[in-house]
């Protein structure tokens, strides 16, 4: 019901594309992806952490597949509004919309701007554009760097600056909110995100620069999660449980990024760091992606690794080896470290679509999940050390 | 390889024969509407999408040509950028909340219909579209 609902979709985007949208002052626009990826591995299916949910048969047409539609227009004095509704698969396996943009934009000078309300937590280089895949060269953004902050809205206020010095673009922006991301029975919170970014562009150039952080909430629930801790709490360890999961957290965020792209050739690369004080493990990841254009075709390949530098809880239990065992079992559960290399290629067949084929091959790094979840839910089958390919392939529009 | 250069100096035969897209084109507005000049660096940020307002924060509406040989010769003789790249640059540029899309107009008729009745707007045609209505602000040669 759901793909041939979003097939039909995105049939209509295709053939009112080349017709004007405009209703009165209301523009109208709005983007749609369908995707299937299928990996190797029966018992894998690909978790794209805070996105979607992980597929059950070979065949995962969720992970990818998105429809968007968004109304903007100008009010009188320097204000405008913008709202965009988001169809595609959430974390509960749900398929909804949702509101992903509603703000209200002030422009008091001409180089400086001022929202409020709901938009798209700018915590890296691509995560405002993470659905918008018409204008990514990839199926999607690398798990390895994307993966390491899956909470998607910011409902809060952001300031932009801009300014050309010396041929140089300038965007200074700090943001303030908070956001929420549903889990299959509990939420997880960023409480009170600080965060701001520096962009900087010329010609062919692009550098970006990123810091946020907050405190956060993280209410584990599944059943890997409930024994280890109640065990934990049976035991004289029980201070070591408060680390695991639980409404103390605090997080940071860091990224670097740059881009060039002289329309023949383009590259891409990103290193990204999330630094928490439990709950989740600390890690870090980077991405290089190069591309060559080639009329309407671009080739690509990326390479792309995620390495955990703190578990989620480090504490000695060597005392009690059972419970050392389960510690390391649940440390391992959360860390989603492996390294990949992917090769593809996107074809512009149509003024506003795309259609892309991908091959990844990833290695899980040890004591890890990777970017992968058992497909028979259990949350307790490890992939460390296993590769795993990833076949995908994609359709986006932009209209 | 060989082959995708054929195809590409094919591709510019065809848009010469066509010959529209080595008319000059020209940035315009209506001529009793509120923007009266504009730089080079300030069109390319409004058709990049870095910016929405003049210097003097005097709101822009730009307008597009259909798709089309003119309106792909404009963009990349303004931002180097050629069709595929403009149309993922400006997706990302409309889906972030950064700019409204330029309204676009379905012949050039339509557009300088637009840029009369909308004094904030701007749009751009081959010069010899412009017509006792439109004020030339900015000629784009390659």
């Amino acid at each position: 019901m759901t793909k041939s609902l979003l097939g039909a979709a995105l049939a209509l985007a295709l053939v009112a594309s080349d017709a004007s949208a405009d209703t009165g002052e209301w523009r109208i626009s709005g983007f749609g992806t369908i995707g299937l990826v299928r990996p190797s591995e029966g018992d894998a299916s690909l978790l794209r952490n805070g996105i979607n949910t992980p597929g059950r048969d070979g065949v995962d047409f969720g992970a990818d597949s998105v429809i968007g539609l968004q109304a903007g227009r100008n009010l009188d004095s320097g204000i405008d509004v913008t709202a965009q509704m988001v169809v595609r698969e959430d974390q509960s396996g749900n398929v909804e919309p949702r509101l992903a943009w509603a703000f209200v934009r002030f422009t008091p000078l001409a180089d400086l701007e001022f929202r409020i309300g709901r938009m798209r937590a700018p915590f890296f280089m691509f995560s405002e554009s993470l659905w918008i895949n018409y204008a990514n060269t990839w199926v999607r953004p690398p798990t390895e760097v994307y993966g390491l902050n899956p909470f998607s809205d910011l409902d809060g206020a952001d300031m932009m600056w801009h300014s050309r010095v010396a041929g140089y673009d300038f965007e200074l922006r700090p943001y303030i909110g908070r956001s929420t991301l549903e889990r299959q029975s509990r939420r997880a919170k960023l409480k009170r995100i600080l965060g701001v970014n520096l962009s900087i562009y010329r010609d062919d150039y692009s550098l970006f620069i990123g810091h946020a952080e907050s405190p956060f909430s993280l209410p584990w629930s599944d059943p890997l999660f409930l024994a280890v801790d109640a065990a934990l709490r049976a035991s004289p360890f029980a201070a070591v449980a408060d680390d695991l999961s639980g409404r103390d957290g605090y997080a940071r965020f860091d990224s670097v990024g740059v881009q060039w792209d002289n329309g023949e050739y383009l590259m891409s690369a990103e290193y990204a760091r999330r630094a928490a004080n439990r709950y989740i493990p600390s890690a870090h990841g980077w991405q290089l992606t190069l591309g060559q254009r080639m009329g309407t075709v671009t080739a690509y390949g990326v390479l792309a690794r995620q390495t955990e530098d703190d578990p989620v809880s480090d504490a000695d239990l060597s005392a009690a080896p059972p419970l050392q065992g389960a510690l390391n079992l649940f440390n391992a559960s959360r860390s989603t470290a492996q390294k990949s290399a992917t090769v593809g290629a996107r074809w512009d067949f149509h003024r506003n679509a795309a259609v892309k084929l991908e091959f990844t091959h990833a290695k899980v790094a040890d004591d890890s999940l990777g970017s992968f979840f058992p497909v028979d839910g259990s949350g307790t089958i490890l992939f460390s050390g296993r590769r795993i390919n990833l076949f995908s392939a994609s359709v986006d529009v932009s209209f | 390889m060989a082959y995708f250069n054929q195809v590409l100096a094919a591709i510019v035969i065809a848009l010469a024969a066509h010959g529209s897209a080595w008319a000059q084109l020209v940035i315009v507005s209506g001529k009793n509407g509120a923007i009266t000049e504009l730089s080079r660096a300030q069109a390319e940020r409004l058709f990049l999408g870095r910016a929405t307002t003049l210097a003097d924060n005097t709101p822009v509406t730009l307008i597009d040509l259909p798709p089309g040989p003119d309106r792909d010769a404009f963009y990349f003789t303004l931002t180097g950028k050629n069709p595929v790249q403009t149309r993922a640059y400006w997706s990302r540029q409309v889906f972030t909340g950064r700019a409204l899309p330029p309204r676009q107009a379905s012949s050039i008729d339509e557009l300088r219909r637009w840029l009369v009745d909308d004094g904030n707007a701007i749009g751009y045609l081959p010069q010899e579209h412009v017509d006792e209505r439109l004020r030339i602000l900015l000629p784009v040669a390659e």
